[in-house]
């Protein structure tokens, strides 16, 4: 087979070297209207409400949060498969907003995406062989006999056998399935993969072997990952800077060492000591926080953390915190996050 | 006396020719108070395991066992009327699923007070008050109000502890929880692990815990039973299963955490699947996939060997030189 890089430059595209940022997200916001109801006014859920982050090529971004923290309607910014209400966003060098239909075309060749449930997410009645080739024959000129060769090639690479081509995905266990999704995503050579919860729904033997693939394939193809997850110790592992989310706004985002190491805001805490832990040393201190998440549509004033926050003092509840460097690389939205370092 | 005893339980489903043994010779002993993990992978039978002491197996499926005995009773033998009665009553179980577990057209006060009703009586207004009293024991805030509440004006871990308050209503002395947290999020998931250990606690309850999680197990149980395609193939106290784990496949579940590998490069991974029902190897059963494996793996299938509570399914435990 030909290397993913090599074949990128022979298309007469630059992988990208290490440092080149090929997403670039700023004040990104996405508002839903919901109905209320017939004849109320229609609330406004703010599902992502002011996101900024860079990712460049061969790297991880981790975004962690449990559910409507606005990690899915991220997701579906950065694929473009939503326009966002507010804010910019650049994928490999273009602005999104400002480009026109063409270049919207071929940037959606740079961004592909990975499912939670492989189940859901491969069509029954295709055989592999047809979802795999299914990008080329879409994107490019390639004739039948070459996309089947690049579809058996990429099968290869990602562990599965060659003669698996003429299957059908109820065929195959979670697992297989899900490298099937990773091959599917990685056809095009993408520059960003965005992977939202990959590994959620397989077993723990199996989680290992997939992770291991998706690490394989980053450091052949430099391919920058946008890594969504709520599992602490898979992102502990995989991500190289990770970005804590609580209710459509970043809490915390740091370095994953730095993060790991030293979290400065009390959901980031939360969330480390929620995680059940084998070792315990690394579980001596349990808090367990009281409350459930709020709701987007009526989400509490100030911090919206506040009323869940075991250190949450009166000016929590009126002023909403920003996003402040609390040490060198690490930002943090809290008012005492200098006094509980 | 154990509270419950269970010996070589057996589920099969298919032709009486050739079954699919999904549960294959499975024992287990749970003392009264007592915090069992039930550990193991999807397709390992942990579930089955469950369904078929609650008697929730449906035909096709065929249950049998030497023993099946719940204090002393033999479950097996009693008549399936006194059976059910003793079911949802003195043995209890959740589901992992809390939002398809609970019936979506009637109200929680509903619900809750059927299972009172039918297990113990009692004129309407008492009722109410005891399923109003067991929403406060599951720390449901604003309980009066969430009586009257359908299913889907509750988020899944307020449904999680409405199926739990159903289940501890009429003060079983074991509870089946079957991956309890599995579809909850983490801060949810802590506070659902704290609820059920505080509550099995208060009430003496023993508390049989499915999951695959080792870091739930880690935290909460006193014994695991490690599954493996149909069969039990480790027993150990926690902490000693994680300290020194005697069957490969624990080392490799153990290994393959995240956790255990921050700092390296990859994870250590065990190749392959878990064998389906028409690929189970002649020999032991984790065969093809056992970094250790001999020539007498693959010939026969080892049996459960080692002291009392410290049993492993290999010929070649791992750490035997470590006294149980």
């Amino acid at each position: 087979m030909t290397a993913p890089v090599a074949r990128m430059e022979a298309e007469g595209r630059n992988p990208g070297s290490p440092d080149t940022v090929v997403l670039q997200a700023s004040g990104l916001a996405k508002h839903y209207p919901v109905s209320q109801g017939f004849m109320k006014p229609k609330a406004l859920a703010r599902a992502l409400d002011g996101v900024s982050f860079e990712v460049k090529a061969g790297r991880t971004l981790a975004v962690v949060g449990e559910s409507g923290c606005g990690k899915s309607t991220l997701a579906r910014q950065v694929t473009m498969i939503e326009a966002p209400t507010a804010g910019h966003l650049v994928l490999a060098g273009v602005d999104v907003a400002t480009a026109g239909a063409a270049a919207r075309k071929a940037l959606r060749r740079e961004v592909q995406m990975v499912f939670q449930n492989p189940f859901a997410s491969l069509n029954p009645r295709k055989t592999i062989g047809r979802a795999l080739e299914e990008p080329l024959l879409i994107n490019t000129p390639l004739s039948a006999a070459e996309r089947a060769e690049r579809a058996r090639a990429m099968m290869a690479r990602v562990g599965l056998r060659p003669e698996f081509h003429q299957r059908y995905p109820h065929m195959f266990s979670g697992g297989q399935r899900q490298r099937i999704a990773i091959a599917r995503a990685l056809m095009l050579s993408p520059r960003i993969v965005v992977a939202d919860e990959p590994v959620s729904a397989l077993d723990v033997s199996i989680q290992a072997q997939v992770l291991n693939l998706l690490m394989d394939l980053q450091d052949e193809t430099k391919v920058a990952y946008v890594f969504i997850s709520h599992n602490l110790a898979v992102v502990e592992l995989i991500a190289d800077d990770v970005m804590v989310m609580y209710l459509g706004k970043v809490v915390e985002q740091a370095p994953k060492r730095q993060l790991f190491a030293a979290p400065r805001h009390p959901y980031t805490r939360a969330l480390l000591a929620s995680t059940p832990r084998i070792d315990a040393a690394s579980r001596a201190q349990k808090t367990v926080l009281s409350g459930e998440l709020p709701s987007p549509l009526n989400p509490p004033s100030g911090c919206a953390f506040h009323k869940r926050c075991p250190h949450a003092i009166e000016r929590c509840r009126v002023e909403v915190p920003v996003l402040a460097e609390v040490a060198p690389g690490q930002l943090a939205a809290c008012h005492r996050s200098a006094e509980l370092a | 006396m154990a509270l419950l005893e269970v010996d070589q339980l057996r589920v099969e489903f298919g032709p009486a020719a050739s079954p699919f043994k999904a549960v294959d010779g499975v024992s287990l002993r749970i003392d009264a108070g007592e915090v069992v993990g039930i550990v193991g992978e999807s397709g390992s039978g942990k579930s089955v395991t469950a369904l078929a002491l609650m008697g929730l197996v449906e035909e096709p499926g065929r249950v049998s066992a030497q023993a099946l005995r719940f204090d002393g009773q033999d479950l097996l033998a009693m008549p399936l009327k006194q059976r059910r009665q003793m079911l949802g009553r003195d043995i209890a179980m959740i589901f992992q699923d809390p939002m398809s577990s609970l019936n979506p057209c009637f109200t929680v006060a509903y619900q809750l007070i059927e299972t009172l009703r039918i297990h113990e009586g009692g004129s309407k207004k008492a009722l109410r008050a005891r399923a109003l009293q067991l929403l406060r024991d599951v720390e449901i805030p604003d309980a009066e109000r969430r009586l009257d509440a359908f299913p889907h004006q509750l988020s899944g871990g307020m449904s999680q502890r409405v199926m739990v308050a159903m289940a501890i209503a009429c003060n079983p002395r074991l509870l089946i929880a079957d991956e309890p947290t599995t579809a909850l999020d983490v801060t949810i998931q802590a506070q659902m692990l704290a609820l059920l250990l505080k509550l099995q606690r208060e009430r003496g309850m023993a508390l049989m815990l499915i999951t695959h999680d080792l870091g739930v197990v880690a935290e909460v149980a006193q014994r695991v039973q490690v599954m493996y395609a149909g069969e039990v193939v480790e027993t150990a106290l926690v902490p000693q299963i994680f300290e020194a784990p005697r069957h490969p496949y624990t080392e490799a579940l153990l290994s393959a955490l995240p956790e255990h590998n921050i700092g390296r490069r990859r994870l250590s991974s065990m190749p392959g699947v878990v064998p389906g029902a028409f690929d189970r190897p002649q020999g032991c059963l984790l065969s093809p996939r056992c970094p250790y494996v001999q020539d007498r793996c693959r010939a026969e299938r080892p049996a459960l060997s080692g002291p009392e509570g410290a049993q492993a399914r290999c010929y070649f435990p791992l750490h035997s030189e470590v006294p149980a």
